[in-house]
């Protein structure tokens, strides 16, 4: 059994598929969308192709390679630890260690973002693409504290858990990408509760581009005895207010929030241009960075994040609102295994470069 | 006088006039290049040059509206616009003019269709569209320097008075604006009187200063061609209306301005000498007017005017072609000579090669592979060296053939390539930091190099064993097959992962899957692949030979396929055409191999 796990010739079937799922979800990709195809055809098992033909998907192909590298190991290692093989033993103990770190950084690694303005403060940064509902009790300026609940398990029906007494509140409809309409008579209308006036939500067909839908929710709300509809749209900037309870509730859906173990200040956003172009040649931040203790200035351009233990904060794009008021995006990453490729890249380089240096070189003596 | 020869010769003072264009301070011959290579796919008009072209263009625009300079590629599209298809596929400005309401009409229709799901036609009257638009604008550049009717001054007493030439009677923008002083003092005498109540005189001076300030209105804010440091505002350029406008009580634009004039008068009347005393004048004048930066970007014009009027590369592919030759010829006679006049042709065409590259690093100031345009050039260069290398050991040809066979054609597809204008091109802000650009792309493009060389070796063992060359060199041919695929699968590996730490220090991930990381994987995955092959004997020198050759296939998706699909390239109209292209590539590529496997197993 080992003895076939080991042949080399899965090794070249295993590439085989690799080099077609690459080409495959390339152009996928077109019709598709990067996140979808990625989903399809790298992330999974197995998928259907045309519908009902069963094939391997990249992590399937990968998970056999990585067996059959290591049985290769323990079968024949007799014949890899010679000194002429030296460099062979070096690429291949550098694609063991290439999958460990492929391994940890599929596993390990989130992004977020953070998009704010000059003179905005921050201590948390944004899903691209996941939704939550929040909600809190207005506290005059003082600490609040924040229930927010991922939109993930949402479906018709289901009831949102909350430790309040003072309400409780039902999914109707959840859209993952959806518009927004009012119905244009400018009266309120005393049973739906919408700080934009918006009444009517409809579903959209979900983008490829999977950070430009705007997800869309209505909600059953109940306090004192009575129902209303709660309607919350993703791009509201600011919450919906409810008077419960003689309480001030606030409600918003949102991009799903991640506390960071730090806060971040915008000071300066600067882009420069090329001389009588609107080609950028480049843009930076300047941030105030506060850890609990230190507080530090730091430039955040292209090619020059910052780096806060396993998070690394990243110049991303800039926009500008319709008051022409400058807004930049740092893409925040948190990655505990960000050096690993590095290294087994690097090892496997030198193992390559190593072992044909020395099968020229050996060629070259005995001719 | 060898003077009075009609028509000016001498524009080698003219080329060098500093224009700002595309974000970089260019000599206005280069200007005048790529905006001929727009309009009609070559970067000269008959056996005019560029500059000379543009300088009809400024100075004398009626006489450039009969000038076969637009290129429509599809006649349909000449056909939609009422034109009669042209053999030549150019079309006058003359004609386009004629055309003009059709092609507004077009145009709209084309700009409501989303960017993607535009198709040729609607692309090319685009395209069409802006080019003629930039024509115009153009055209109108230097009106100011020629006599309008609007500004016609037939009092003596006034011409007197405003220091005019008497013997005139229609001045142009320039001749009254110089005499401003003069005119405003006059006009405000008027601004008391009522329009019945004014002299003849009196009337004239009224008209002209109001057309004076129609014109100014009309002109100002052209974007076109932006030749005039802003007295005010450092770094900024502005074009010839408004530095008339804007700029003209500083003294040093208003000199300038004149010499302008001056070029554009002498011009229509064909002086030479006095063209060119007042070239020189204005380039003598415009160095102070520079900042540092643009200075040193001025002091890099003669090389160059120098690297384009030499087209190093032009030159490199003759010396590749003849060292082919050499070798065609050797089959006959072999005779040593044919031997040494390769090797000195292959050196002569890669020395040329090599300076051409090297001027582009000293004009651009940064490494020499950021546009498809330069991985061509670059890419060339590393096949060549790695055929010289070849050669080194193998003695028979092998290096020199392969090297005259990849310089030649890709310098080819450079030049095909070069339609996109000027190649010297400014880099976006995630390109623009020099060190991940020089590691990371010089490496993977010199992984392509040596896939590419791979290939070339395959397709010659391949024939080699079609004609039935001795197995020696067969043999030799596939260990040279090995070791170059080994150099590839080393350096693809290496430039595919320095690419992910570019993106990781960049972007913060590593890999994306992104279709550019993922053509580079696939080169990364075939080599691998084939030496799995061999090392499982799944293969023999025939299998390798043909993977070889499938394995450039590869390179070629890599390194320009996947453009194809998100259609990035802004290479007007040129896309489609390398789609079609690249997939005859690959049906002569695939019939290739199966003729000659077929053959290979019959024997």
């Amino acid at each position: 059994m080992m003895k076939f796990l080991s042949s080399t010739r899965i090794t070249v079937v295993c590439l085989f598929l690799l080099f077609i799922l690459t080409f495959w979800g390339t152009i996928a990709q077109v019709q598709q969308g990067l996140y979808s195809a990625q989903e399809r055809f790298f992330n999974s098992f197995y998928f259907l192709a045309a519908g009902f033909i069963p094939f391997p998907g990249a992590q399937l192909v990968l998970w056999v390679l990585f067996i059959n590298l290591l049985c290769m190991f323990i079968l024949s290692y007799k014949k890899f630890f010679q000194w002429s093989n030296l460099g062979n033993l070096i690429i291949h103990l550098g694609i063991l260690l290439y999958f460990v770190a492929a391994f940890m950084v599929f596993h390990v690694s989130s992004e977020s973002y953070i998009r704010f303005t000059e003179g905005q403060t921050t201590n948390v940064s944004n899903s691209y693409t996941d939704w939550e509902v929040a909600f809190w009790v207005d506290t005059n300026g003082k600490k609040r504290e924040i229930t927010a609940v991922d939109t993930k398990v949402f479906k018709p029906e289901y009831i949102i858990p909350t430790d309040t007494k003072d309400f409780s509140l039902t999914v109707k409809q959840y859209y993952s990408n959806s518009d927004a309409f009012s119905d244009g008579s400018g009266k309120k209308n005393p049973r739906i509760l919408n700080e934009e006036g918006i009444t009517l939500l409809t579903p959209k067909p979900i983008l490829k581009e999977r950070e430009q839908n705007v997800a869309g929710g209505v909600f059953n709300i109940k306090f004192d005895g009575k129902s209303y509809t709660l309607i919350l749209y993703g791009i509201e900037v600011n919450p919906t207010e409810v008077m419960i309870a003689g309480k001030k509730y606030n409600f918003i859906l949102r991009h799903k929030h991640f506390p960071l173990p730090f806060t971040l200040k915008l000071d300066h956003f600067k882009t420069e241009f090329y001389p009588g172009m609107d080609m950028a040649k480049s843009y930076e931040s300047l941030v105030t960075i506060s850890t609990g203790t230190l507080e530090r200035q730091v430039r955040i351009y292209m090619n020059n994040p910052l780096r806060y233990n396993d998070y690394t904060v990243y110049q991303a794009s800039y926009d500008a609102d319709s008051t022409g008021r400058q807004y930049t995006t740092l893409a925040v990453v948190r990655n505990s295994a960000r050096i690993m490729p590095y290294v087994s890249c690097l090892v496997v380089f030198f193992g390559l470069a190593l072992h044909f240096l020395m099968q020229a070189f050996i060629s070259r003596i005995k001719p | 006088m060898a003077f009075a020869e009609p028509g000016i010769k001498d524009f080698k003072i003219f080329k060098n006039i500093p224009v700002l264009d595309q974000g970089r301070l260019k000599p206005i011959d280069t200007f005048a290049r790529s905006l001929l290579t727009q309009f009609s796919g070559k970067d000269h008009y008959e056996k005019q040059d560029a500059s000379s072209w543009l300088a009809s263009l400024f100075f004398n625009p009626d006489s450039t509206v009969n000038d076969k300079i637009f290129q429509i590629n599809n006649p349909d599209t000449a056909t939609a616009l009422g034109i009669t298809p042209d053999q030549h596929r150019r079309y006058t400005p003359a004609q386009l003019q004629k055309a003009y309401p059709k092609l507004v009409e077009l145009q709209d229709a084309a700009r409501k269709i989303p960017e993607k799901e535009r198709n040729l036609v609607e692309n090319e009257i685009l395209r069409v569209f802006e080019n003629i638009n930039i024509y115009a604008d153009l055209s109108r550049s230097f009106l100011f320097t020629s006599p309008q009717k609007d500004l016609t001054i037939t009092s003596k007493a006034l011409k007197t008075k405003m220091g005019l030439p008497l013997e005139q009677n229609e001045f142009s923008f320039i001749d009254i604006a110089l005499k401003a002083d003069v005119m405003t003092e006059m006009a405000q005498s008027l601004e008391k009187k009522s329009q019945s109540q004014f002299t003849a005189d009196e009337l004239e001076i009224y008209n002209v200063t109001n057309n004076l300030f129609g014109m100014s209105q009309k002109y100002k804010e052209m974007p076109s061609f932006t030749v005039l440091p802003s007295a005010t505002e450092k770094g900024r350029w502005l074009n010839p209306w408004d530095a008339l406008i804007l700029d003209f009580s500083n003294q040093q634009t208003r000199q300038l301005l004149s010499y302008w004039n001056t070029m554009a008068i002498s011009f229509r009347q064909d002086n030479g000498v006095e063209f060119n005393v007042a070239a020189h004048l204005y380039m003598n004048q415009i160095k102070d007017a520079l900042s540092n930066d643009e200075l040193k970007s001025f002091n890099k014009f003669p090389l160059e005017l120098f690297y384009h009027s030499a087209s190093p590369f032009t030159l490199s592919i003759m010396f590749y072609i003849l060292t082919f030759i050499f070798f065609i010829i050797s089959f006959s006679s072999s005779k040593q000579i044919w031997y040494t006049l390769a090797m000195w042709s292959t050196f002569a065409g890669f020395a040329i090669h090599t300076i051409g590259l090297l001027m582009r690093i000293i004009i651009m100031a940064r490494p020499p592979v950021s546009s498809l345009y330069e991985t061509f050039i670059f890419v060339g260069f590393i096949t060549v060296l790695l055929g010289l290398i070849i050669e080194h050991f193998n003695r028979q040809w092998l290096g020199f053939v392969t090297a005259a066979i990849s310089g030649t054609a890709l310098l080819f597809i450079a030049n095909k390539y070069s339609a996109e204008g000027d190649t010297l091109k400014m880099l976006v802000a995630v390109l623009n930091s020099n060190f991940w650009l020089a590691t990371h792309v010089t490496t993977i493009t010199m992984g392509y190099a040596a896939t590419w060389v791979g290939g070339v070796l395959g397709h010659i063992w391949l024939l080699q064993a079609v004609f039935g060359k001795d197995n020696e060199t067969l043999d030799k041919t596939y260990k040279t097959t090995l070791g170059i695929l080994g150099v590839a699968l080393t350096l693809t590996f290496l430039g595919t992962n320095l690419g992910g730490i570019w993106a990781d220090q960049s972007w913060g991930r590593f890999w994306g899957w992104d279709p550019k990381e993922n053509g580079a994987l696939m080169i990364v995955l075939w080599t691998a692949l084939l030496f799995h092959a061999k090392v499982a004997k799944m293969i023999g020198p025939l299998g390798m030979a043909v993977g070889a050759v499938f394995g450039m296939m590869v390179v070629m998706w890599a390194w320009f396929g996947v453009n194809l699909l998100s259609v990035g390239l802004h290479s007007y109209g040129f896309t489609a055409g390398i789609a079609t292209t690249l997939i005859a590539y690959a049906v002569i590529e695939i019939v290739f191999m199966m003729v000659t496997i077929w053959f290979i197993s019959r024997k």
